[in-house]
């Protein structure tokens, strides 16, 4: 995975509550470790705000930092389950102020799961249509670069 | 064999064996209590806790309405799982703490309307130490402290 994609996945816990499982894909350094070939210190490169909203409505903040491991995983439940065609985005901020911001729009077939469409930085969603390709029941997620 | 060397052996086998069998109970799990008084927190937790919470850090008591969970044993400090669970609204923001990083405060979180607090991630674990969870409610502030063990390879401090 390329620095800064993410793969996102919905499923459903024993419980029944949807569960939200999100990596990203970044080195996350803390700025402490040293390159061993020229002794030089790695300069830190850490997410600092991860932030989820749907429809607008912020959901989820959560401030990570350089002691949160490589290619931060995150999971947690969803209370308003999520529905097909809402508008998922996804944002956070890295420790140098760059900013990568993604925006989903939420697909439901009852053979894939939930699957996500969308792009990079706001430009234009793709259309809602179920994705050709080949179907895949026990495994659904979608990768997003 | 006179007495001398005998003695000597004695006390080489049991400077040896003593450490070992007490040593030997570090993977018994600790309880999940929270030191409500500030001199029995570490001083670098208080520090950001006091940054985070302000004068509410001194009056953080004990919960069982917050689970934390991580592995007692983890054999690689770079990546630890940990999960945290509330009561159904009851926590409106969370923050970790590991009280041997070079810098506690590991991550925070805020939870908006109708969100409950069902949250894993993975953090680094610079070496054995206590993991200090404190989460904001209606009430005030609660909190929980888990330790953790990192080994280097198999069985090692």
């Amino acid at each position: 995975m390329r620095k800064n994609s993410i793969r996102l996945r919905i499923a459903n816990n024993s419980k029944g509550e949807q569960v939200f499982k999100a990596i990203i894909a970044h080195p996350m350094e803390t700025g402490r470790r040293k390159n061993l070939k020229n002794g030089q210190i790695i300069p830190a490169d850490y997410i600092d705000e991860f932030r989820i909203s749907i429809d607008g409505e912020i959901y989820f903040e959560v401030t990570l930092g350089e002691y949160v491991s490589k290619n931060p995983y995150l999971s947690f439940v969803f209370v308003k389950r999520v529905v097909e065609a809402q508008l998922i985005q996804i944002n956070w901020v890295d420790n140098n102020e760059i900013e990568t911001s993604y925006d989903f729009v939420v697909n439901y077939t009852p053979d894939r799961g939930f699957s996500f469409t969308g792009d990079k930085n706001g430009s234009e969603l793709m259309q809602l249509l179920p994705q050709a390709g080949p179907v895949c029941k026990t495994k659904p997620p979608i990768a997003v670069d | 064999m006179n007495l001398q060397s005998r003695k000597r052996r004695y006390f080489i086998k049991a400077s040896v064996t003593i450490p070992l069998v007490t040593n030997l109970p570090w993977n018994v799990p600790q309880a999940n209590a929270f030191p409500w008084n500030r001199f029995l927190v570490p001083e670098n937790i208080y520090h950001e806790l006091f940054m985070v919470y302000g004068g509410d850090a001194n009056s953080i008591v004990t919960t069982d309405q917050l689970k934390l969970k991580v592995p007692e044993i983890a054999e690689n400090g770079a990546e630890v799982g940990i999960s945290v669970t509330g009561e159904k609204g009851l926590v409106s923001s969370m923050a970790i703490f590991v009280a041997q990083n070079p810098k506690p405060l590991t991550s925070t979180c805020r939870l908006h309307e109708g969100a409950d607090l069902a949250v894993s991630l993975r953090i680094k674990i610079n070496k054995s130490s206590d993991v200090y969870v404190v989460a904001q409610t209606q009430n005030g502030l609660v909190g929980v402290m888990s330790s953790v063990k990192v080994t280097i390879g198999c069985g090692g401090g």
